[in-house]
Order: structure tokens, then sequence, then C-alpha cells
């Protein structure tokens, strides 16, 4: 093991050790949006109010259509957990809490990354996250979070 | 209700087949529901339909029905089922009724909802019926009473992300309300129901960091009631407060109505403690307090403490949508389904008696979906 191998290993593993849980976790799921989005300086924040249906617009002042993954998908935990910074569970309560407010209803939910990716490709504005294996194709990409 | 209001909610009404007529149906119709339903038993006097014997005729279930015309329209329509036990309310309460319907409008930050739509009161009252959202079968009852669950009428909103951390909503509304009421008094229990009319107010929330969320809410109303068709005005104010973090939840509200004269008065405070030991146990400690004008033969007015109520619950949430409950409740005052006389003349003086006790436990199971 060269001295360059293990000083890249440490900092990895300082790196690993050192960093909050959700931006370490965030390597489990990839954030999608159509090509001809500007999404701007997306941050972890935006992202948050996004998926809870608190902000409409990206910074941009396009309409935003967020897609989840159904309430099954380990993606969809996982996504909860580092990016939303609730468990699965908590984020349910919330759109409970909202429908029977009176005040909105949670994004519409798809199956599996390939129809999240399909669904974000057709639909300008749209927002969605696939696990971090999935293929992007044309017409859609990933967003690094600020 | 006036004449400007029941225009409004008729323009909307008749609108709305066009409206729908025009929109495929697609995936933009959905339901939502909720159960709560429980048995429950008192060690005593009769209070909130729970008797000495015992009931499980204690029930709420809700029935949401949602069509999103578009984007920015849509219309909702909750169905309301209740059974409250041995409660003198039960003449007073449909079994079946509309809780909510009304088309929703929305443009940015603004919304508005015209038909009979939830009334924006403190932390809870919108969903005062869905036990899943709630560490006990209900809301302090001191605190909603049966009353105020929705509004006829208009209700306005505005929502501002003001930074990161600082959220804003602000709701105002115009209409009418439904007061269904058992009021310990002087000499006896009334059930009392009535309209709120020509009923203008607003609530105002603040949310911040550390999950922590302010409110404040007033509104004024006619008081007509059905019964005696006796008239008065009355004003409502009540202060809300809540921090909400991983491992507990804190939340206290306060509320006053003042009403047509200096005898009629109305003070309730409660605090919720809940603490989340897991993801699927939670613990959870109320206390409130009410204190009410009563009308003696005797002047002036006595207010007196109605209830002191402490409760203590366990949940056991199988899923977030699936939530097992006991809880106990102990309870000192006047307020309960048989008449405990709050005062006595006694030589020309009003006297506060001494509070009745009793105490009660619920067991019920919530779902919603």
């Amino acid at each position: 093991m060269s001295f360059k191998t293990l000083i890249r290993g440490i900092v990895t593993l300082v790196c690993v050790l050192v960093l909050p849980p959700r931006m370490a976790g965030a390597q489990a799921v990839k954030i999608v949006v159509n090509a001809a989005t500007e999404t701007g300086d997306l941050s972890t924040a935006v992202l948050t109010r996004i998926f809870l249906k608190q902000d409409k617009k990206f910074a941009s002042g396009a309409a935003v259509f967020p897609i989840d993954q159904s309430k099954a998908s380990a993606t969809r935990a996982a996504f909860s957990k580092d990016f939303l910074g609730r468990s699965a569970a908590a984020v349910d309560q919330y759109w409970v809490q909202q429908i029977f407010s009176g005040r909105d209803t949670p994004p519409p939910a798809k199956s599996t990354d390939d129809e999240v990716v399909d669904f974000v490709r057709r639909t300008p504005g749209a927002i969605g996250y696939v696990s971090a294996s999935a293929e992007i194709p044309s017409g859609v990409k990933t967003v690094t979070l600020k | 209700m006036p004449t400007r209001y029941r225009l409004a909610c008729t323009v909307a009404v008749l609108a709305m087949p066009f409206v729908l007529a025009a929109q495929p149906a697609a995936d933009q119709f959905s339901i939502h529901g909720s159960l709560n339903s429980g048995y429950g038993r008192s060690s005593a006097l009769p209070v909130i339909g729970i008797p000495r014997e015992g009931t499980a005729d204690y029930r709420i279930a809700t029935l949401q029905f949602r069509y999103k015309v578009d984007e920015n329209d849509q219309f909702v329509m909750q169905l309301l089922n209740r059974r409250v036990g041995t409660s003198p309310l039960r003449t007073a309460i449909g079994d079946l009724t509309t809780q909510w319907a009304y088309w929703q409008h929305d443009a940015g930050a603004f919304s508005v909802k015209v038909g009979r739509a939830p009334l924006p009161r403190g932390l809870l009252n919108e969903v005062r019926y869905i036990g899943t959202l709630l560490p006990f079968f209900r809301v302090p009852y001191e605190f909603t009473y049966d009353a105020f669950d929705a509004v006829d009428g208009v209700v306005a909103s505005y929502r501002a992300q003001l930074s990161q951390d600082w959220r804003f909503e602000a709701h105002s509304f115009l209409g009418g309300s439904e007061n269904r009421n058992v009021r310990s008094e002087a000499t006896g229990l009334s059930v009392r129901v009535s309209r709120a009319n020509q009923m203008r107010g607003g609530q105002l929330y603040l949310s911040g960091p550390f999950g922590l969320k302010v409110g404040a809410f007033g509104d004024q109303y006619q008081r007509i009631d059905e019964t005696t068709q006796q008239k008065g005005s009355r004003t409502h104010y009540a202060l809300s407060g809540e921090i909400d973090r991983k491992y507990v939840t804190v939340r206290s509200e306060m509320m006053r109505e003042t009403g047509e004269n200096s005898k009629s008065s109305l003070r309730n405070t409660y605090v919720n403690v809940i603490g989340k030991l897991t993801d699927h146990w939670r613990v959870a400690l109320e206390h409130s307090i009410g204190e009410q004008g009563v009308f003696p033969t005797a002047s002036p007015s006595v207010t007196v403490t109605s209830v002191k109520s402490t409760g203590a619950s366990i949940n056991y949430l199988i899923t977030a949508n699936t939530v097992l409950k006991f809880e106990h409740h102990w309870r000192r005052g006047y307020q309960f389904d048989a008449f405990v006389p709050p005062t006595r003349t006694q030589s020309g003086a009003t006297v506060v008696l001494p509070n009745a006790y009793t105490n009660y436990f619920i067991g019920s199971v919530a779902f919603s979906f």
C-alpha cells in the first residue's frame, strides 16, 4: 500500500465519520429533474420544502412537480431520512396532517426508479429521486445539491 | 347567514358541475379516511359520553373525497360519522354529517376556500377528529368543545417562507359556524345548540427552527341560540405554542371567550407533552384547566374552575397510520354529563361548592389512509 493510498483511505474514513448522516446517506439516492429545468442553486433545505410542497416553484420561477416513490420503497426510506431529515413514518404523519387539515395531498408516487425517470423525462418542472444505481437516460439530469 | 355569504356559497356550488365536467378523471381523484374507535369507562360520574357502565358506542370516522380539477383548483368533501356514547349531546349530533364541502383555489402564496371549510383555529382544530395525529382520543374537550369545527363561508390564506428557517401563515375567514355544547350552570345542565353568524376572524402562525410553532387567533360573531332564540355577540381569542423535536413534542394552547355580558366568560388552557420513545412507542401527558362564569340567581356572577383534568396515555404505532392507545384521565370540577351544582346561595351570598371527582379510561384504535 503506497503512502498516497493510505492518506486517501484515512481522509475518506475521516470524511465518512465526521460528515453528518444526511450527507453520508445522500450517496444512496440521486436527485433527478427534467433536462430542460433550470434548478438554480438547489439546497437540501429547498429540496425538503419542495417535497413537502411548501415551495411550489424553483428559484427560476418555474413550477415544480415533485414525484415520490411508493411507501414500501427502500429508496424512499433513504430519501426521507437523508434529505427530508425525518423517518418515512414521520413523513407519512406530516401528510396525514396536511390531508386532514384540508391543506394539500402528497406528491404522486411511482413504484420503480424507471417509472420516476420516465415521469421526470416527460414532465417539465418534474423532480424526483432514484437509487444511486439507476440509469439516467437523456432528457433527465441529476442535480447536485449545494 | 347574511345574504352576501349565502350568495358566495351558492355561486361556488352552482359553478362546480361546469368546472368538473370539463376535466378528465385520471388520477386527480383521491379518497382518504380515518377511524377513531374506542371503549371507555368512568369510575363514577358520566363524562364526555363515557358512563360508569362503560361504552363502546364511541367512534369518529371521516371519509374525504378530493378532486383536483387542475393544479390550482380542487373540490373537497369530507363526511363525518360520530357516536358519542351516552353524552347529552347525542341528540344534537347527526350520525352522518358533511363536515366539509368546499372549492379551493390556489394562486401562488394565496389560496381561498369557499363553502364549508376547515376552520383554522389553534394547532389541532382542523384535525381534531383524526386519531392517528393525536396522543389521546381527542383534543382536550375543554379547548374545542363540540363547536367551531368548520366555517360556512370563505377562508383566505397566505403563506410565505421568510427565511430558510422561518415560515409565516395567515388565514382570515368570514361566515358562520355551529356550536353544540353541554354547559354546567347554576341550577342544571343545558344542551345548547347555536349558530354563529357574521363570524369574522383570523389565525396567524409562525414556524421556526427547532420545530417551533406559535399562533394567535381571534374572532367575533353573532350568536343565536336555536332553542331560546337568544342573541348576543361573542369574542374568542387564543394563543398557541409548540416545540416539536425528534424525541419530544411540547404543546400548549389557551383560549378565552367573552360574551354579550360580563357573566358569560370562558377561559381554557391545556398542556401536552409527548415522548417519542421509539418509532413505535409514545407516551403522553396532558393537563387542562377550564374556568367559566356561572349564572347564579344572586348577582354578581361567579367564575369557577369548571374542570381540572390530567391524562396519561401510551400509544403503540403499528404503522404511522394505525395506532393503538390506552389512556387514563383524572377529572375534577363541575363539567360532567350529570349535573353537579357548582354554587349555592347561602345567607344571600354565593358559595362555591367542593369539586366533584371522577376518573375514566379509553382504549382505542386509530386508523387513517
